[in-house]
């Protein structure tokens, strides 16, 4: 029970209900004098206490109507000093007018404050302030919206025009912001989001695409896609813009509505056109432009599309050499196009600002789609760095690195590494070039395609620096009468040609006695190594004094073997050396070409003299042979008998190779795909090889030849149902 | 022996206090704020060490913590009783707020008065001043010559003497302006005193005795002997703290002595003819006369200062638009205040915060408070009806539910709820309680949100809080016949009390 009694009230819940009409009319003219500008006459006391007093006997509800209905007969009132008035004094007008009612909103609305915040807010009504611009747009803005909207559209389409400089702009402008203001219920947007920006964005796209449609048809010139011009009616549009309207997003929306008609409609075309033009008139610096006259990302891509196309056409466009006596000059020559041409389009690359990195990636990947369809792209780059590395640099110059760059953009990288290892087998057999810049641009390629590629090619550098290592110290007291270098090469690094010849042919003794030196001796220091000697990749030194002259003679093998014949027989006819030497009757037939008939090195005398040598013709040492310098190379002569042919059997040979590494290689991916996922789709395994094989360009049919014999080996099996599913046999 | 005064002092086992502790334990955000205003200190602890903010802190009401860190309470995480609250506090949200605190930035204003006086100065143009200080190069600051001589008994002395004719005062050259504003900042309760310069304490110091402002004289001396920044922050708190206390109090007496005492009462249609002009120049140098008429038929008229009553938002609107009022130098306001009480409690509120309403004039407090728009006057007068024993001895618990719907007070609204709930059966027979029924079901249609009858189902709510039981149970204690258990549970009484309003609710007419 309560502690206190409740006591009785002495109050009714009735009260007596004031007469409203009476306190109306005091208001009705409060709010007349305040259309009327005579607010100082008014006392605010007054009209907020019968304000208050009529919400708080509960006639809130009719004095929220009668308010409306007042503020309704005033706009009404208001709408008719619009008529006649057009063009942009329609605008001014509209300004000046809601700028007078909103003065007297506030001072309606500071007369409402307690309906407000006692009535409208518990009911949910509108405020007074935002009730008397809901009635100004319903009554005044309403009837006049048709007057406005073309008002706006002419205005606007007339600042364009003037490239945005326009002097009603701030008039436009203050309308604009009018009817942001304005709107048609709470939360809702504003009527100008709503209903003006629709058609004020409509009535751009027309403007455009009329304007576009007055550029292309005009005088026929390509001025319409000129990005020049485009960028300046984008800029145009933007400044007419930013005079006009506030917000953001209203901007960019008007921004993308002009740049859609002028350029994303058309923007094939302008890429063609600008890209053209750009690369055509060497104006590197202004490819960024071309990119901002669009925001978007598509057309930007369209653009870069078109570079890319522009530069596999120029990379396919340079001619090789074919007139080139070496293929080497030819390679060479090629390369140095193209580094140009690298050169150019990186220039224009690093002149983008913001897009430099999608530019680059664009370049080199036009780079490296030209290269891959070019066959001969692997040789001549393995042979601009033989060439390269054979004039001994003393580092690696800006030139290789392209080169190296261009290395990694292309995709057949297992047929320039079997080129490449050839290339450098001779090099180093031949001491031809500076070990440390093989071991620097090694290192180089290495970067991108990992160590497991290179691994070959830095065997063969090992092994070249282990030898020298080994004939140093030890070398020697393997004989000393003699120099004698050795090099040990392990048969997986280097590409030997395992040679009958090597086997069969009989050498000199004093020969022999260093080859088994050396062997005992290798023995000692690497046990359990089986040595083959690779005579045809060897080379001797031989003095010998003539009749005019002292000359130390370096020859192939092969020749030192033949010329040493000599010591002991006077003259010898061919067969004769083919059966002393046990050689094949065309290596001796190669190296008597050398060394009788070769203008420069002839120090064997042919009997009878001529250019062919035929089995019954008998040599002799050519004493009266002399040379301008002591030492004479004697070069190994090419055949020339058929020489395209040999040379296209050694291509093919190794193309054949090629394609066997790859079907190995292809075959061992499948496998490993498919022990993982056990059963896939054709699509999914090719995607799926495809992306696990870094060093060629998989052709589909190559991977028909894989599954083929994937599947007759039974490492797979076709789906019995679904012929694309493969499963995995374990 | 220190020792003992510091916590005797701090000790303050006074009745408010003892009031707001429990208040913060509950979560009565407005009782709160309420007693707060009366002048306890924020920063005591009650017999258990416990300070407001850690009650607050450690039974989780995070609205109450925010106000008490407004108000001037202070969790300084280095010391005992910070640490205490940051630990003690039940949600992480509170724990933020606390650690978010950062004492030596709390020197905001904590009063709601002290802000408003220091917006005056600090919100740029200073309005409606009556004074004027010129400096050289005509650098001027301007005053109210009331809030000086209300603050300083020197200024008190000149203007009711040799300057009460004076708009302005020229000071002499070299004196320091800036030092001079400061003081004169410091006269507004704006918080200077991380402001102060050291060249300038000099001068302060001098100002301070002059003027008499011994508790910053104080200060200024403590401080120099304090260098720990934490230290000196909380010494800096305290003070602004003592200087609010104190400057309420000289406020206080300044309206009583200025405002009540020179009151104005005279008969009907004498006002008209009087001169209020020299009004002026005489304490309390007003620029607004507030007139009303007291239900026995008394005029009395206060004279008052804008720059004070623009703290409610009728006076606010009122001058800051161009009506009549705003253009005249000393409008006539009538104030609906029916008793002389009543205008004395709105303009202590006014002045200096004060929430101390006496329960017999609440309802009319209330009332006009909805009138001035001042929302926090008008809660605070709701909650001394709720807190007041007395007050129904004198008002029928349906004139708290008619003032409680006329000017929207929910507090109000469940208060008569809960109070008829529990004396269901007394109120049951009064036609009252059918008339509001039916006054609560005809606010439906306006509310539209809900279609139950929302006095009713407060009433059904604390019915069920009466005889402790929930909801849910309910239906659980249905099913069961145990007699003596369900006697126990109360949900035999809680049975009756239900069936007697829906009874009510039947005779009236509506489904239930």
């Amino acid at each position: 029970m309560p502690s206190v009694k409740p006591i009785v009230s002495t109050r009714r819940f009735t009260r007596k209900t004031e007469s409203l009409d009476d306190y109306w009319s005091v208001l009705q003219n409060g709010i007349d004098k305040i259309f009327d500008d005579r607010v100082a006459e008014l006392s605010f006391e007054k009209l907020y206490t019968t304000v208050y007093g009529l919400v708080l006997s509960k006639n809130g509800p009719q004095l929220h109507d009668r308010l409306t209905e007042q503020l309704s007969t005033h706009f009404i009132e208001v709408r008719k000093s619009f008529d006649g008035i057009t063009g942009a004094d329609g605008l001014q007008h509209l300004n000046v007018v809601w700028k007078k009612q909103k003065i007297y909103l506030s001072q309606i609305s500071d007369v409402f404050v307690y309906m407000d915040s006692v009535y409208s807010k518990r009911e949910n009504k509108p405020d007074v302030v935002s009730l008397g611009s809901r009635l100004f747009l319903k009554e005044v803005v309403g009837h006049v919206s048709d007057m406005l909207k073309s008002t706006l559209v002419n205005e606007i389409n007339e600042a364009r025009k003037r490239g945005g400089e326009y002097a009603e702009s701030g008039v436009i402008k203050d309308a604009i912001s009018v009817l942001n203001t304005l709107e048609l219920k709470d939360g809702m947007s504003s009527v100008f989001i709503m209903e003006f920006e629709p058609f004020l964005l409509e009535s751009t796209e027309k403007y455009y695409k009329d304007l576009h449609s007055q550029l292309t048809q005009g005088d026929g010139t390509s001025h319409w896609k000129d990005f020049d011009t485009l960028l300046k009616l984008l800029k145009a549009e933007d400044l007419t813009c930013n005079n006009i309207f506030d917000d953001l997003d209203t901007i960019s929306k008007f921004h993308n509505i002009a740049e859609k008609a002028l350029v994303t409609d058309n923007i094939q075309e302008i890429a063609r056109y600008n890209v053209a033009k750009i690369v055509n008139d060497d104006q590197k610096d202004v490819f960024s432009k071309l990119l901002a006259i669009s925001s978007s990302q598509r057309d930007k891509n369209v653009i870069f599309n078109q570079l890319s196309q522009f530069i596999v056409k120029e990379v396919l466009s340079i001619e090789i050499d074919a007139s080139a006596k070496k293929k080497s000059v030819a390679a060479v020559a090629w390369i140095q196009e193209l580094i140009a041409l690298r050169d150019k389009y990186y220039e224009l690359g690093s002149n983008l600002s913001s897009e430099q990195a999608a530019g680059f990636k664009c370049i080199n990947e036009a780079f490296g789609k030209a290269s891959n369809q070019i066959k001969v792209f692997p040789e001549f780059l393995s042979l601009y760095f033989d060439n390269f590395l054979k004039f001994a640099p003393k580092e690696i110059n800006s030139n290789a690195r392209k080169c190296v760059h261009f290395f990694k953009l292309f995709k057949d990288k297992d047929a320039f590494e079997v080129i490449y290892r050839q290339q450098l087998s001779r090099r180093l057999l031949q001491q031809k070039s500076n070990v440390v810049r093989e071991q620097e641009l090694i290192f180089l390629l290495q970067e991108d395609v990992g160590t497991s590629y290179t691994s070959k090619l830095r065997g063969m550098l090992r092994d070249f620096h282990l030898s020298t290592n080994f004939m140093q110290k030890s070398g020697k007291t393997l004989c000393q009468t003699r120099d004698v270098s050795v090099n040990v090469l392990t048969h997986m690094f280097w590409p030997l040609q395992d040679s009958q010849m090597n086997k069969d042919v009989v050498i000199p003794d004093s020969f022999g006695e260093i080859k088994t030196g050396f062997e005992n001796l290798y023995a000692k220091t690497h046990s359990g190594r089986l040595l083959d000697w690779n005579y045809h990749l060897s080379t001797v030194e031989i003095a010998y004094q003539f009749r005019h002259s002292y000359h130390e003679l370096s020859m192939p093998m092969f020749s030192g073997v033949i010329f040493l014949l000599f010591k002991n027989h006077q003259s010898l006819t061919f067969d004769e050396i083919v059966q002393l030497t046990n050689l094949p009757s065309q290596e001796v037939r190669k190296n008597m070409i050398t060394m009788s008939v070769a203008p420069k090195t002839r120090i064997l005398q042919k009997d009878p003299p001529g250019k062919s040598i035929s089995n019954s013709d008998s040599f002799s040492i050519n004493h009266d042979f002399t040379a301008p310098q002591r030492k004479v190379k004697v070069l190994m002569v090419v055949l020339n008998n058929k020489p395209s042919a040999a040379n296209d059997s050694t291509r093919s040979a190794v193309e054949k190779k090629l394609l066997n590494s790859r079907l190995a290689v292809i075959n061992a991916a499948v496998t490993r795909i498919m022990k993982r996922d056990r059963k896939l789709y054709h699509s999914e395994l090719q995607e799926k090889v495809i992306q696990s094989i870094p060093l060629f360009e998989m052709n589909s049919n190559l991977f028909k030849m894989s599954l083929e014999y994937l599947l007759d080996n039974e490492y797979l099996q076709r789906d019995f149902d679904n012929t694309t599913i493969y499963h995995y046999l374990p | 022996m220190v020792e003992d005064t510091v916590r005797n002092q701090l000790l303050n086992l006074d009745k408010t206090f003892l009031e707001l502790c429990f208040a913060c334990r509950i979560g009565d955000v407005e009782n709160a704020d309420r007693l707060i205003s009366t002048g306890v200190n924020v920063n005591g602890v009650d017999e258990f060490d416990n300070s407001p903010l850690f009650l607050a802190s450690l039974c989780g009401h995070e609205e109450v913590v925010k106000l008490l860190l407004r108000r001037g309470s202070v969790c300084d995480r280095d010391r005992y009783e910070g640490a205490r609250c940051i630990y003690g506090a039940l949600t992480d949200s509170i724990r933020n707020i606390l650690l978010k605190y950062d004492i030596s930035k709390a020197v905001d204003i904590k009063q709601p008065f002290a802000s408003h006086l220091s917006s005056l100065v600090n919100d740029g143009a200073m309005l409606d001043f009556d004074f004027e200080f010129i400096f050289d190069d005509d650098f001027r600051l301007p005053v109210h010559k009331f809030m000086l001589a209300a603050r300083s008994s020197y200024f008190k002395r000149k203007f009711n003497g040799r300057w009460a004719q004076l708009k302005y005062k020229r000071m002499p050259k070299s004196s320091d302006a800036e030092a001079f504003s400061l003081m004169l900042k410091f006269i507004y309760l704006v918080p200077v005193l991380h402001e102060l310069k050291r060249e300038q304490l000099k001068y302060i110091s001098l100002l301070s005795v002059k003027l008499g402002f011994a508790d910053l004289l104080l200060y200024l001396d403590r401080t120099n002997h304090v260098s720990d920044p934490s230290e000196r922050a909380s010494l800096m708190n305290d003070y602004q703290h003592k200087f609010n206390i104190y400057a309420r109090g000289q406020l206080e007496a300044y309206v009583r002595e200025n405002i009540f005492e020179n009151k104005l009462s005279f008969s009907d249609g004498e006002d008209t003819h009087l001169d209020w002009q020299h009004l002026r120049e005489q304490p309390p140098f007003g620029d607004l006369v507030l007139r009303f008429v007291t239900s026995e038929g008394e005029q009395h008229a206060y004279v008052c200062h804008k720059s004070i009553l623009i703290r409610s938002n009728f006076f606010k609107l009122m001058f800051s638009s161009s009506f009549q009022e705003a253009t005249s130098e000393i409008p006539v306001i009538s104030l609906p205040a029916n008793k002389l009480s009543v205008a004395e409690v709105v303009l202590s509120y006014l002045y200096y915060d004060c929430t101390d309403i006496p329960w017999e004039i609440a309802i009319d407090v209330l009332k006009i408070s909805d009138f001035l728009l001042t929302d926090r006057l008008k809660t605070m007068a709701a909650v001394t009806i709720t807190q007041s024993q007395e007050f129904l001895t004198k008002y029928s618990i349906f004139d708290v539910l008619d003032v409680a719907w006329s000017c929207s007070v929910e507090r109000l609204e469940h208060y008569a709820a809960k109070h008829i709930a529990n004396d269901i059966e007394y109120y049951i027979t009064d036609p009252l309680l059918t008339d509001a029924i039916m006054q609560s079901s005809r606010r439906i249609k306006s509310r539209q949100d809900t279609d139950t009858i929302e006095l009713v189902d407060d009433i059904r709510f604390y019915l069920l809080q009466k005889y402790d039981l929930q909801a849910d149970i309910l239906v659980l204690l249905d099913t069961e016949d145990d007699i003596d258990f369900l006697k126990k549970s109360g949900l035999l009484e809680y049975k009756d009390d239900i069936e007697m309003l829906d009874k009510l609710l039947n005779e009236i007419g509506f489904d239930v």
